[in-house]
């Protein structure tokens, strides 16, 4: 077996072209160099001769072919690993920026609006709820045949002649990418919709605020708006707490901007928003709600309040407003909390201020008299209670039970009128109350420096000062409560995102009387249900304590008399029981009754609705009755 | 027959024999290409598995998700139905149609213990009952669906 032995290195480094003497004639420009003559081996063929190029030659060998192969191998390898390399690079680091680039050109990213969070009265039971519904839009550029889905959707949705003509207008024109059809409509007819797939017709989801227990309770819980912004009451008072933080969601686009089906996927998840836990009482609302629109109805009266309050906790289990609508003249529980952001001249109700803050200060006793004419002038005033009597000696307990005007003036002046200022500032009117609620009033109470006139008198029962009914409500609580005023509340707690119950701080309170001051006051209002104005709040079953109050209106000309010179009133009665241990203060108030009537009065108006009202809150808290029937033996 | 003694040492070896020389193994960096090309190949399909697996669990999280998210469109709307057919308004109205109106006066009346006794055994108010685990209220119910996360969409 033979084996070759490689060339000589000279040859191999130089690999000259080779031809045979005897062959064609040399090219134009091939020569051969003279210093170039290869060294012919003896036992070789034919003699060649080395020529010369004008460059160095490939060598043509069995070897360098392998050699050849081996570079083409590494440059494939190395083309390779390159892309390997770029693979790598595109799967970790670097294709961010691509991926993203490629994402926004197929894909949309839509908000997800986080659930609202749902308003519960103070037994779990919902108020306010988002319940899933859709909102239809359209795509003008996107529909093919728009008479048909007009068509279609009128037919689906219902719409009428003006929706009909503006979609229309939309659809041949053209020009707008996105336009309404209807929002927060049903979720079955967003399903029923969607299933059709007509082009150019999106139904997207959209959570609606609904009141599953009708308007009860719609004054306090107060409103949102389409886009689920709270706009009146807790909801906007507490908005940003029940909102929580949308989320979201992308969709993949085929060109022109059709949604893939089914290519729906969420980027972020929404976080729900916290959820109330209110101190109102669904039922106890109803009942005030239906009570007194049964009395605004009866009396034909303008409208109503209503606030059932926890005398210990300042917890509101009610408070109702209703008012007669101008235009069909039916009675409605209003959208505004009146009781919070609506203030009235309290008239007589306002007494108990008087009376608490003269024995406290120990101006006087129950029994100090004084002797009281049925009129008196004050300034250019004559001021007068509200029946004719003769001049005669009152103790202030009658004061306080017969609701003499007067009476209540000489209590005033022996207290000292700044003295009675501050007592009224402690009673909490004045400044707004501890609710916040939106648009709350703080009512009207100047300083006793300021007042004029017979303002100056007027105020210790009244009148010449303005209350919201939740400033009336908690100033007698401070009586029902043993002196201690205690700030009205209307949230119990709240759900976190965890569904944690988180409680609310408690009211705040300061003592106002002392407690055997209000003690002596309560006794005082016990005889206003039996002896005094308030007969008609009296309760079988109970015994229960309260105080008239019928308050004139003041006219916008900024006198209490109107253009056709008649007086307007406002008819109060606010009470408490069990008498004998308080634990629900109540108000109820009548904005207008008839004026000329029997019905103006608050013990006429109001007291009624009280005495009503009285045994259902008592069974819905499941409060016992006393063993032994309240009488009025005592008074 | 005996075979005649060759002297090995006295044999003369060939003169045309090349020497022997070391090499390098031929093949051996083509066998490492392979099987790094066999490796990388073997790797990126297990990453296709993976991303495979990957996006077939996705798909799976996210019906359970769009599953979720429904169950929770459904809680949502039926615990407002219930809501409502609780209210006292639903419950005021519907009296009314029976005829009934609301009482002009109250009391409050001594009940006969047998009597009582007899109401809660017939209407379920049990205090045992009224605090079983599947007898949740509203506001409880909805905590419990909260806690578990599933008030997502």
């Amino acid at each position: 077996m033979s084996r070759r032995t490689p060339p000589p290195p000279s040859v191999r480094r130089r690999t000259p072209t080779v031809a045979p003497r005897s062959g064609p004639k040399r090219r134009p420009g091939v020569t051969v160099p003279s210093g170039h003559r290869a060294r012919r081996p003896a036992e070789a063929g034919p003699r060649l001769r080395t020529v010369r190029t004008t460059r160095p030659a490939t060598t043509l060998t069995g070897g360098d072919a392998r050699r050849r192969m081996r570079w083409v191998t590494l440059g494939i390898c190395a083309l390779l690993l390159i892309v390997v390399l770029k693979i790598v690079e595109l799967q970790t680091a670097g294709g961010a920026s691509l991926r993203a680039a490629a994402t926004d050109q197929w894909t949309r990213t839509a908000t997800i609006s986080a659930d609202r969070g749902t308003i519960f009265d103070r037994n779990g039971e919902e108020l306010a709820v988002s319940i899933p519904a859709s909102t239809i839009s359209i795509n003008p550029k996107l529909i093919d045949d728009p008479s048909s889905t007009l068509a279609v959707l009128t037919s689906v949705l219902g719409l009428d002649a003006a929706e009909q003509e503006r979609l229309w207008g939309e659809m041949i024109a053209k020009e707008r990418g996105f336009v309404y059809v209807r929002r927060q409509v049903d979720d079955a007819l967003g399903e029923q919709l969607a299933e059709l797939r007509l082009s150019g017709v999106n139904v997207d989801a959209e959570p609606r605020r609904v009141l599953p227990g009708g308007d009860t309770g719609r004054s306090v819980i107060g409103l949102t708006d389409i886009d689920g912004i709270g706009i009146a009451g807790l909801e906007m008072q507490f908005d940003s707490m029940l909102t929580g933080v949308s989320g979201e969601r992308q969709r993949e686009v085929a060109p022109g901007g059709r949604s893939i089906p089914g290519s729906e996927v969420p980027i972020s998840a929404p976080v729900p928003g916290d959820d109330l836990i209110l101190t109102i009482d669904r039922s106890i609302q109803h009942a005030c709600e239906s009570a007194l629109t049964a009395q605004v109805n009866q009396i034909g009266a303008k409208a109503g309040q209503c606030i059932v309050m926890d005398t210990d906790t300042g917890d509101l289990l009610a408070m109702a407003t209703v008012k007669r609508e101008a235009e069909s003249g039916e009675v409605r529980i209003t959208s505004g909390n009146l009781a919070a952001v609506d203030s009235y001249e309290p008239g007589s109700v306002a007494k108990v201020i008087t009376v608490a803050a003269g024995l406290n200060e120990g101006a006087v006793t129950e029994d100090t008299t004084f002797i009281v004419p049925w009129r008196r002038e004050y300034g250019e005033d004559l001021l007068k209670d509200s029946h004719e009597h003769p001049d005669e000696e009152m103790s202030v307990r009658r004061i306080l039970v017969e609701s003499s005007n007067i009476g209540t003036i000489d209590i005033q002046q022996a207290t000292g009128r700044p003295i009675h200022w501050d007592y009224m500032r402690l009673f909490g009117l004045g400044s707004v109350s501890a609710l916040g609620f939106p648009g709350e009033s703080a009512g009207i109470l100047h300083h006793w420096t300021e007042l004029q006139g017979s303002e100056q008198v007027t105020v210790s029962y009244g009148q010449g000062v303005a209350s919201t009914g939740i400033q009336l409500v908690s100033a007698v609580n401070v009586i029902a409560n043993d002196g201690l005023y205690v700030a009205p509340r209307l949230v119990r707690a709240t759900v976190d995102r965890g569904g944690a119950i988180e409680p609310m701080a408690a009211s705040a309170t300061h003592e106002v009387v002392t407690p055997a001051v209000a003690e002596t006051v309560q006794s005082m209002m016990v005889d206003v249900i039996c002896a005094g104005t308030g007969s008609r709040a009296r309760v079988d079953s109970f015994n229960v304590a309260g105080k008239t109050g019928t308050g004139l209106k003041a006219q916008p000309n900024g006198g209490y008399l109107d253009e056709n010179g008649r007086y307007a009133y406002y008819s109060s009665f606010v009470g408490f029981f069990p008498a004998e241990n308080p634990q629900i203060t109540v108000l109820i108030s009548i904005d207008e009754p008839p004026a000329g009537t029997i019905n103006r009065f608050g013990g006429t108006a109001a007291a009624p609705v009280f005495s009503r009202l009285v045994p259902t809150v008592a069974h819905e808290l499941g409060m016992q009755p006393p063993d032994t029937p309240p009488t009025c033996e005592q008074a | 027959m005996a075979l005649p003694l060759i002297d090995l040492a006295r044999v003369r070896r060939p003169q045309s024999r090349p020497s022997l020389s070391l090499v390098q193994a031929r093949g051996r960096a083509a066998r490492v290409i392979i099987i790094s090309f066999a490796a990388a190949a073997l790797g990126m399909a297990l990453i296709a598995v993976l991303h495979t697996q990957i996006a077939a669990r996705q798909f799976q999280i996210d019906q359970l998700d769009r599953r979720i998210a429904a169950a929770n469109e459904d809680f949502d709307a039926l615990r407002s139905i219930r809501a409502e057919l609780r209210s006292p308004t639903r419950l005021d109205t519907e009296g009314r149609l029976l005829g009934m109106e609301p009482a002009s006066s109250s009391r409050f009346l001594p009940i006969d213990p047998q009597v009582l006794a007899i109401t809660i055994a017939r209407t379920g108010m049990s205090p045992e009952i009224s605090q079983a685990p599947d007898n949740l209220g509203p506001l409880d119910q909805f905590r419990l669906v909260k806690r578990v996360g599933g008030m997502q969409r």
